[in-house]
C-alpha cells in the first residue's frame, strides 16, 4: 500500500518536474535554446567520457589483480 | 491509340530525358559517375562511394509508365520499388546504423584505450566541431533554406532550425551510422540525402581534409614529438567487462544513445568474449560487407535529383566540411592546451584522431608522424583517440537528440 502510493507520488512529481522543465524551455529564444544545447552537450560528452575514464581505471585495477592471484 | 502516343509510351524514358526533369536527371548521372570515379581511381572509400553512386544513378532513372493506365508504374523507387522497400526497413527503422554498430565494435581493439584511459578525452575535444557548426547551422539556416526562411517565426520554425542544425553538426564527427540516426530520429526525410552523402563522403576524404588543418595549427617541431608506449597488454577481465560497463553506463546516463552504444559494445564483446570467433568474424566481414552494401545503395537512392540540386545542398555539403575541420581543429587545440600542463608533451596531432573515423584518421596521423620523423612511431596512441572519437560521436549524438528533443517539446 504505502509502496504503491511512494510509486504514484513519485510519477506525479516526475511528469509535474518534465513538463514544468519542458515547457521553460520550448518557450526559450531560439539563440538561448542553441547556446544551452552546445554547452550542456559539450559539458556532457566530456562528462560522459570521464566517467569511462574512471571505470577504465577500475576496470584496469581489476583486471590486473585478476591476473596477479592467478600467477 | 495512334502510333505517335504508343510511341511515346513505349520510349517514355526517351521523352523524359528530353524535358527540365531530364536535363537535372543528367545532372545526377555526372554526380553519380564522379562518386564511381573517386571510388575506383582514387579508392576514396570505394565500399561506400560505389554503392551510393550506383543507387543514385538507380535513383534518378526515368519513371516507368505504365503503358495502359498511364500511372506512374513500380520502378526501383516509388511505393513497392526496392529502393524504397530497403529505406523503409533499413534506415526508417534504424536497423542498418544499428547493424554496422555490431561490426564496427567487432572490429574496434579497445586494448590501446584501456592501457592508456587519458586518450579518452581527445574523444571529447574532437566533439567541439559539432557544437560549433550547430550554431552556425542556427544562423545560416533561416537565411538560406528558402521554404524555412518563408515560415513565419514560432515555434515550428525553431523546431526545424535545430532539428537540421543538429544533423549538419553530426556531420563533423565522421560517424555515418550516427548521423543517419539523428537525422532519421528528427524526421528529416527531406534533407536525407545531402545529410548522408555529406557525412560519407568526407568520412572516406579524411585522408585529404585533415593533414592541411593539422600542419596549420602544429609547428614541425610539435609534429616530431616522440610518445612512449608500453607494450604491456591489457588484462583479458578488463577488456571483457569494458564493453558490458560502457553499455550499463551509457544507457543510465545518456538513454538515447543505448542502441548505438549497445550495439557497437555488443559486437566488441563478441570480439573480446574468446568464445565466440566465428560469430565475430561472421561480425566484422559477411555482416559489415552485407551491410555496407545495402546502406550505400539505400544512401545513393536517397540522391534523387529535385531532393538533391538544392541550395540546400550546397549549405550542408558546406557546413558538414566546416563541422569536420572544426572538430579536427578541437582535437588538435585540446592537446596543445594539455601540453601547457604537461612534463611529457602530447604530440598534438594525436588530438586530431579523436573523431570517429576508424582507423583512417589514426592512419593519417601515423602517416604525418613518419612524414616528418621516420623513427616516429605514434600509432598506438592515435588509435586510442580514435577508438575513444568512436565512442565520443555517439555520446554527442545521444546528448544532441536529447537536448534538441527538450528545447523543442518533442
Amino acid at each position: 500500500m504505502f509502496c504503491a502510493w511512494l510509486i504514484a507520488a513519485q510519477e506525479a512529481v516526475t511528469a509535474t518536474v518534465t513538463a514544468g522543465a519542458s515547457t521553460g524551455l520550448t518557450a526559450l529564444p531560439l539563440a538561448s535554446k542553441g547556446l544551452l544545447t552546445t554547452l550542456f552537450g559539450l559539458v556532457g560528452v566530456f562528462l560522459v567520457l570521464l566517467l569511462f575514464f574512471f571505470a577504465i581505471k577500475l576496470l584496469q585495477n581489476f583486471g590486473s589483480k585478476r591476473e596477479t592471484t592467478k600467477e | 491509340m495512334d502510333v505517335s502516343a504508343l510511341l511515346k509510351e513505349l520510349f517514355s524514358g526517351v521523352v523524359y530525358m528530353g524535358t527540365a526533369e531530364g536535363l537535372k536527371t543528367l545532372v545526377m548521372f555526372v554526380i553519380s559517375g564522379i562518386l564511381i570515379y573517386l571510388a575506383i581511381k582514387k579508392d576514396y572509400e570505394p565500399a561506400l562511394l560505389l554503392p551510393i553512386g550506383f543507387g543514385a544513378i538507380l535513383a534518378n532513372l526515368p519513371p516507368v509508365i505504365d503503358a495502359v493506365t498511364g500511372n506512374p508504374a513500380a520502378s526501383v523507387l516509388g511505393s513497392e520499388g526496392f529502393l524504397t522497400v530497403l529505406f523503409n526497413s533499413g534506415i526508417k527503422t534504424e536497423l542498418f546504423p544499428v547493424l554496422i554498430f555490431i561490426a564496427v565494435g567487432a572490429m574496434i581493439d579497445f586494448s590501446p584505450l584501456l592501457k592508456d584511459p587519458s586518450m579518452i578525452f581527445f574523444g571529447a575535444a574532437a566533439q567541439f566541431g559539432i557544437f560549433a557548426t550547430f550554431l552556425l547551422a542556427m544562423v545560416l539556416i533561416p537565411v538560406v533554406i528558402p521554404n524555412i526562411a518563408a515560415m513565419a517565426a514560432g515555434p515550428e520554425k525553431d523546431s526545424i532550425i535545430l532539428r537540421l542544425a543538429s544533423a549538419i553538426g553530426i556531420i563533423g564527427a565522421a560517424d555515418g551510422p550516427t548521423t543517419l540516426y539523428v537525422a532519421n530520429h528528427f524526421k528529416l526525410t527531406e534533407y536525407m540525402a545531402p545529410i548522408s552523402v555529406a557525412a560519407y563522403s568526407y568520412m572516406s576524404l579524411v585522408p585529404v581534409i585533415q593533414p592541411p588543418v593539422i600542419r596549420a595549427l602544429t609547428t614541425k617541431k610539435e609534429r616530431c614529438i616522440r610518445m612512449t608506449y608500453t607494450e604491456q597488454r591489457a588484462p583479458r577481465a578488463a577488456l571483457i567487462l569494458f564493453p558490458i560497463v560502457v553499455t550499463v553506463l551509457a544507457g543510465i546516463i545518456v538513454p538515447m544513445s543505448a542502441p548505438l552504444v549497445g550495439s557497437l559494445m555488443f559486437g566488441n564483446l563478441l570480439r573480446v568474449c574468446g568464445v565466440l570467433e566465428r560469430l565475430s568474424k561472421t561480425a566484422q566481414n559477411e555482416l559489415a560487407n552485407l551491410v555496407t552494401i545495402l546502406l550505400g545503395i539505400t544512401i545513393g537512392s536517397t540522391m534523387v535529383a529535385q531532393n538533391f540540386l538544392r541550395w540546400d545542398t550546397l549549405l550542408i555539403m558546406g557546413l558538414g566540411l566546416i563541422a569536420f575541420v572544426f572538430d579536427t581543429a578541437g582535437g588538435v587545440l585540446f592537446a596543445k592546451f594539455l601540453n601547457l600542463f604537461r612534463k611529457n608533451k602530447i604530440n598534438p596531432m594525436i588530438g586530431a584522431a579523436g573523431i570517429s573515423a576508424f582507423p583512417m584518421s589514426a592512419r593519417v596521423v601515423q602517416k604525418m608522424a613518419k612524414a616528418e620523423d621516420p623513427y616516429n612511431f605514434v600509432l598506438m596512441q592515435a588509435i586510442s583517440a580514435n577508438v575513444a572519437g568512436q565512442l565520443g560521436s555517439i555520446v554527442a549524438g545521444g546528448l544532441v537528440i536529447t537536448l534538441v528533443g527538450m528545447m523543442i517539446g518533442w
